[in-house]
C-alpha cells in the first residue's frame, strides 16, 4: 500500500520539493505542513473528505494530508464543484476548504511526523467535462502512479514547471511525478506574465508537461528556446506532426513523449519516437504492461491491466477488465496509427463529416500558423460551415500583408483538403483563449 | 452610397466564390445569369452568405418573414440591397 507521505519519506528531507513566487518549500516542510492539516481533522480518519479547491497550489499539502488516511477524497475546484453530483460513498463527507487562508491559521505545535497511513485512499477525480457537468472517476494512489518513473535517484535535478490544472488528472500526473520521481516542481502562477519566460529560467526549469495548444502558446513567449529543456511531455489533445517537428527543432537534446491518457482510462501509453500517432504493429501485441489495443468500427478501443486500472463511480458501470471505447477515432496509414479527432466531434458539411483536427493539423504546417481553431458555424443552407481563427507568429505578420496570407493559407487547404473541408472563413486573430485543461475549446 | 458599397461586396464575394470553385470568373457580370447555372454549388452559396454576413453585418435571408429564394445574380444582389439598413457601421 502506497501513498504520498510514504514515498516522501524515501525521499531526502531536506531537498527542495517546490517553488513558490516568493519562497520554496522542503521535503520535510511538506509533511510537516501536511500532518498539521491531519492533525486538525483527526478525529474524521477514515472518513470521506471533499477538498474543495479555493488556491490550487496549496491542494498537495491537503492531498498528502488525506492520501492514507481517509477513506475517500474527491477533489474539487470551488468553481463548479456545487454542480458535480457526488456517489452514495461521499455521503457524511467532511468539507475542507483548501486555501492559503486554512493554512495560515493553521496550529503547527505539536505535530507528530511518525503518522503512518492506515487505508488505502481512493481519489476521486473529475473529468474536464467539456460536455455537460463534470463526472467524478474513481481512482488510488497506486493506479495514479502506476506509469510514473519511480526512480528518485534518476529523478533528482528534474525541475518541472507546472502548466496544468493541479486538481486535474493531467496536473495530478505532474504533481505525483514529482513526489515519486525525485523532482522539484515550480508553480507558475504568473503565467499570463511577459516574466514568465525569465521565471522559468530563473527556476532552472528543464522538464514541461503540456497539450499541444499549450505548448504552441509557450513557443511564442519571447526567448522560450533559451530554456534547457530536457523532458517534454504532451497530452490532451492529438499531438499533430507540426508540433512535434517544431519542439523537437527547438529542444533537440529533449526526450520528448506524447501521452495517450483520459481521466476515466487513466494513462494508456506514451509514444517517444517523435512521431504522431503510435506504432501500427502495437494493435497486434500486448504493451509491456500488458495494455492492450484495437481499433472497431474506426474507434480506438483500450484494455489494461487490472493492477493499473481505476473505476468509474458515476456514469456507466463498465467492470474494468473489459475493452473501453476511448470515442477517439482513428486510422492505420503505413506503418503508424493516427488520431483523427474525437468521435462525436465531427462537423456536419451537408452530411458530409468533417474533423477539425484534420483541418488544424493542415493550416499548422504553414510556418506563420502559430496556434488554430477549427469550429462548424451554423448555416441555413448546409447546416454547418468549418470556420478557423488562426494566431500567426508576430514577427512574420509585419512582412505579410494579411490579406495574401490568407489567401495562402486557404490554397494550403485547397491543395490538401475536399472542397467541403475547407475553411469557409478564415479569421486572423490575437488570440485564441484554451480551457482549464489547457485544450483548445472546442 | 451605402447600397454602391453593398452591391460591390456583394459582388466580390459572388467572385470569391467563382475563384473557390475554380470557375471562370467573366470581366462584366450578367445580372440576368442564373444561380443554379452559374456552376456555384450549394456549399459556395452557403459560404457567401456567411462571409456576407461577417462583412456586412447582417443575413438578410435570416431578416426576411416570407422566404424568398434568389434566382438570378441580380435578384441576389437586390435582396441584399432590400436590408442594407442593417448594414454595420464600419
Amino acid at each position: 500500500m502506497s501513498s504520498i507521505v510514504e514515498s516522501l519519506s524515501r525521499r531526502s528531507q531536506g531537498d527542495v520539493i517546490f517553488h513558490y513566487r516568493d519562497h520554496v518549500v522542503s521535503v520535510k516542510d511538506f509533511s510537516r505542513v501536511a500532518t498539521a492539516i491531519r492533525n486538525y481533522y483527526k478525529d474524521s480518519d477514515s472518513k470521506a473528505v471533499e477538498l474543495r479547491v479555493v488556491d490550487r497550489d496549496v491542494l498537495p499539502y491537503f492531498l498528502a494530508a488525506f492520501d492514507g488516511y481517509a477513506s475517500r477524497m474527491v477533489i474539487l475546484h470551488e468553481s463548479f464543484a456545487d454542480e458535480v453530483v457526488l456517489p452514495e460513498s461521499m455521503s457524511g463527507h467532511v468539507r475542507t476548504i483548501v486555501s492559503r487562508k486554512f493554512l495560515d491559521e493553521l496550529s503547527y505545535e505539536n505535530v507528530d511526523l511518525s503518522w503512518k497511513p492506515t487505508t488505502s485512499t481512493k481519489w476521486l477525480i473529475p473529468t474536464s467535462g467539456t460536455t455537460g457537468v463534470p463526472k467524478v472517476i474513481e481512482h488510488d494512489f497506486d493506479s495514479l502512479t502506476s506509469k510514473l518513473k519511480a526512480n528518485a535517484a534518476k529523478g533528482k535535478g528534474v525541475v518541472w514547471g507546472m502548466f496544468y490544472d493541479v486538481t486535474r488528472f493531467a496536473g495530478l500526473q505532474v504533481l505525483l511525478q514529482v513526489i515519486v520521481g525525485g523532482g522539484e516542481l515550480v508553480w507558475t502562477d504568473h503565467r499570463t506574465s511577459d516574466k514568465l519566460v525569465e521565471w522559468l529560467s530563473d527556476k532552472k526549469v528543464n522538464a514541461i508537461s503540456a497539450t499541444p495548444s499549450m505548448w504552441r502558446k509557450l513557443i511564442m513567449s519571447e526567448n522560450f528556446d533559451r530554456l534547457n529543456l530536457k523532458l517534454i511531455t504532451m497530452g490532451g489533445e492529438i499531438a499533430d506532426a507540426s508540433t512535434l517537428d517544431l519542439i523537437a527543432n527547438l529542444f533537440p537534446e529533449a526526450k520528448i513523449r506524447h501521452i495517450y491518457a483520459s481521466t476515466e482510462a487513466g494513462v494508456g501509453f506514451s509514444v517517444i519516437d517523435k512521431r504522431p500517432g503510435f506504432p501500427v504493429e502495437w494493435l497486434s501485441k500486448a504493451l509491456p504492461d500488458g495494455t492492450e489495443l484495437k481499433i472497431q468500427d474506426g474507434h480506438l478501443w483500450i484494455r489494461k491491466q487490472k493492477s493499473s486500472q481505476c473505476r468509474q463511480t458515476l456514469g456507466g458501470d463498465s467492470p474494468s477488465s473489459e475493452w473501453m471505447n476511448t470515442e477517439d477515432l482513428v486510422e492505420k496509414k503505413g506503418d503508424r496509427c493516427l488520431f483523427l479527432g474525437r468521435s462525436n466531434g465531427a462537423i456536419n458539411v451537408g452530411g458530409l463529416k468533417v474533423q477539425p483536427s484534420e483541418v488544424e493539423s493542415i493550416l499548422l504546417q504553414h510556418s506563420s500558423v502559430k496556434l488554430v481553431i477549427v469550429r462548424g458555424r451554423p448555416s441555413p443552407i448546409v447546416g454547418n460551415l468549418v470556420v478557423a481563427d488562426v494566431v500567426l507568429d508576430n514577427s512574420l505578420l509585419i512582412k505579410q500583408d494579411p490579406h495574401e496570407l490568407r489567401q495562402e493559407l486557404v490554397d494550403l487547404c485547397k491543395s490538401k483538403l475536399e472542397a467541403h473541408k475547407v475553411p469557409a472563413i478564415l479569421k486572423i486573430v490575437d488570440d485564441i483563449p484554451l480551457t482549464d485543461a489547457g485544450k483548445l475549446k472546442r | 452610397m451605402n447600397k454602391e458599397y453593398v452591391k460591390k461586396i456583394v459582388l466580390e464575394s459572388f467572385r470569391n466564390a467563382l475563384v473557390r470553385q475554380e470557375l471562370e470568373v467573366p470581366e462584366q457580370f450578367d445580372f440576368d445569369i442564373v444561380l443554379l447555372a452559374s456552376g456555384v454549388d450549394s456549399l459556395g452559396f452557403a459560404v457567401m452568405v456567411a462571409s456576407l454576413e461577417d462583412e456586412l453585418g447582417y443575413d438578410p435571408f435570416t431578416l426576411m418573414e416570407i422566404p424568398v429564394y434568389p434566382k438570378t445574380l441580380g435578384d441576389f444582389v437586390s435582396i441584399y440591397l432590400e436590408y442594407s439598413e442593417h448594414l454595420k457601421t464600419q
